[in-house]
């Protein structure tokens, strides 16, 4: 099977696409178009919320988001081969990071629709984060990280079952804190540094 | 492990370490800090506040001064006006090595006396990008400003919501009614797109200076890390507000826009450096130095930067004012707010928040202009002092007043009156004696 496949069933069979990244892995090409979509939607959410676009604000958003899959991933493969399961540590990466990413890709639709929105048809027009931090209007982003929350927990499950054949206790205990400690490295950064 | 079975993390590896090499090479620790030398005073962006019979300062450099084309003396460096000037702004124009400098609106005339003065922090005004309601209500909150008569106002910073050259502009445009000397800081925000703050230069001048009002002696010190929005004081700035501090005074204030120490953190709460001696600072670099230097000095902080949050808290003999936004905050219910503060004798007697919703001041003109009447409508749960202007038909008679006090008229019919609004409707009525 080509490359592709494991985009086509992103969505609505998230485990066929981890079988194809099983059988052949490939976290070299995964990631860089990662990379490439995080530049992406940094730079366009930049804009978007700002109505500027800074070097610093694009790396400082681009470590957050490459934060959020990474970190709680690594995090957990390192708890998982301390549990001595045995598994291939390129899939588990590349699986976690794709269907991880392809939520954010999910948050990052909405965001830009709300961002247009907010810019070029609201009354008054407001930029995305001025709409948000000081109007009020998060709630509706608010539910659509409720539901990626949900669509991550359900993905990471079906990879630890998969991937690493761990019982679901054992993912869910060391998700819970891989998610914590990442979250907050993340916070630390975001909120202690920046 | 072979080297090769590293190869797929490559890509993530190198933009891991290409994002930290922009966030290094674009970071600014001490954005343009620009302090003024004596010769600078006053100008424009910090202009020399002024009782009509009063005196102010001028560097020992300066030979002449004139005042709107008029020479005063100067005897040791104080410049004593006379008492024929009414309250307003003026040009100066000052004799260096022979030349003549002129700036304008350096000087302003107050009405109000030096002993019992209010003046208003603002802080946090984010005004944004686009034209429309966001920017008619922080007009309005500015307009208001004007209304209650403070002495002059200070602006503690994130005037503009990211330092572009827009949000200037319209900043202009929201204080240009202020009657009274606006004296501003930048914050964090307006290192966004500016990182070395040359546009906020170039629109609001110095972003460190001081000026007094009669005895009391205000400094405005800027401690930012570019594009952060935590900050720090470098050596030289210690110095500097050492040496400054230090200067003769009743009473201190340093205008700052990070906090400096607070109760508590708010979403920062959990950064454990951010936590010291009990408590929470966003100060890093010089922090030991600058507490010294306020405690020691019995200072005034004014801060703003956490918008929701409102507190005074205290500190070995240093107080640290933070006070909440103009711009609204999700979740605040209380919209525009700013702090008012009423100094007598050189004591602070009065240091509250005031809510833009809950303090309406209208002025009701008889059609010949000779006569008004001030309604006010203070519902912010205590009194508000005030001193409002007022602009009547010219008349050679004094003004009387039903409530408050006349401090100031002039032949022009501009008429001041001091007026303790209480809580709920009061009603003011100017009239010329017949």
């Amino acid at each position: 099977m080509s490359y592709i496949n494991r985009f086509k069933t992103l969505f609505h069979r998230p485990s066929d696409s981890v079988q194809e990244i099983i059988s052949n892995p490939s976290f070299l090409k995964t990631s860089t178009i990662i990379i490439i979509c995080t530049i992406v939607y940094t730079t366009i959410a930049e804009l978007g919320l700002f109505n500027s676009i800074m070097p610093h604000f694009i790396a400082a958003y681009s470590i957050i988001l490459t934060i959020i899959w990474f970190l709680p991933t690594f995090i957990s493969m390192v708890f998982f081969k301390i549990i001595r399961r045995k598994f291939n540590t390129e899939s588990y990466i590349e699986a976690n990071a794709l269907l991880i990413f392809s939520v954010i890709t999910l948050g990052f639709i909405f965001l830009l629709i709300f961002m247009i929105y907010s810019n070029f048809f609201a009354d008054p027009k407001r930029t995305a984060y001025f709409a948000m931090v000081y109007y009020n209007q998060w709630y509706p982003l608010a539910l659509v990280g409720v539901i990626g929350a949900i669509l991550i927990i359900h993905r990471v499950i079906k990879i630890g079952r998969i991937i690493v054949k761990a019982k679901i206790y054992q993912i869910i205990i060391i998700w819970l804190l891989a998610a914590l400690i990442s979250i907050y490295i993340a916070y630390l950064i975001f909120r202690g540094w920046l | 492990m072979k080297l090769i079975s590293l190869k797929p993390y490559t890509p993530l590896t190198i933009f891991i370490l290409v994002l930290i090499l922009v966030m290094w090479l674009t970071y600014v620790p001490y954005p343009n800090i620009i302090r003024l030398t004596d010769s600078d005073y006053p100008n424009e962006q910090v202009p020399t506040i002024v009782t009509s019979d009063g005196n102010f300062s001028i560097s020992s450099s300066f030979e002449k001064v004139w005042i709107n084309g008029q020479e005063l003396k100067i005897e040791q460096g104080i410049v004593e006006m006379p008492d024929d000037f009414s309250p307003g702004w003026y040009n100066i124009t000052l004799q260096i090595n022979g030349y003549n400098i002129t700036r304008n609106n350096s000087i302003y005339v107050t009405p109000i006396s030096l002993d019992d003065f209010t003046f208003i922090q603002v802080t946090d005004v984010h005004t944004p990008c686009y034209s429309g309601a966001d920017i008619y209500e922080r007009k309005n909150v500015f307009n208001l400003v004007n209304d209650m008569g403070p002495a002059f106002v200070v602006d503690t910073g994130d005037m503009t919501d990211y330092g572009l050259e827009e949000q200037y502009v319209y900043y202009d445009w929201i204080t240009s009614d202020l009657e009274m000397p606006l004296y501003k800081i930048p914050g964090n925000m307006e290192t966004y797109s500016d990182p070395h703050l040359e546009r906020y230069a170039r629109h609001l001048g110095p972003s460190n200076y001081f000026f007094y009002f009669g005895k009391t002696l205000f400094i405005a010190s800027a401690a930012l890390h570019s594009p952060r929005s935590w900050g720090g004081f470098d050596d030289a700035q210690i110095k500097w507000i050492n040496d400054t501090l230090s200067k003769e005074a009743d009473l201190k204030f340093l205008l700052n826009h990070i906090t400096i120490a607070a109760k508590q953190g708010r979403d920062y709460n959990y950064v454990p450096w951010g936590w010291k001696d009990g408590h929470f600072s966003q100060i890093e670099e010089g922090y030991n130095e600058i507490v010294k230097i306020l405690t020691n000095e019995k200072a005034n902080v004014l801060s703003g930067h956490w918008h929701g949050y409102s507190d005074k808290f205290q500190y070995k003999g240093a107080t640290f004012y933070n006070t909440p936004s103009v711009t609204r905050m999700s979740g605040i219910k209380e919209g525009p707010r700013f702090r008012l503060f009423q100094i007598q004798n050189n004591t602070i007697i009065y240091d509250n928040v005031i809510i833009y919703e809950k303090l309406h001041i209208t002025r009701e003109y008889t059609t010949n202009n000779t006569q008004v009447k001030i309604i006010i409508n203070n519902q912010e749960g205590f009194s508000v002092p005030l001193n409002i202007h007022v602009k009547l038909f010219p008349s050679i008679l004094p003004y009387v007043t039903n409530q408050g006090k006349i401090i100031k008229y002039t032949s022009t019919g501009d008429v001041w009156v001091k007026y303790n609004a209480p809580i709920g409707i009061s009603e003011i009525e100017i009239i010329p004696t017949i």
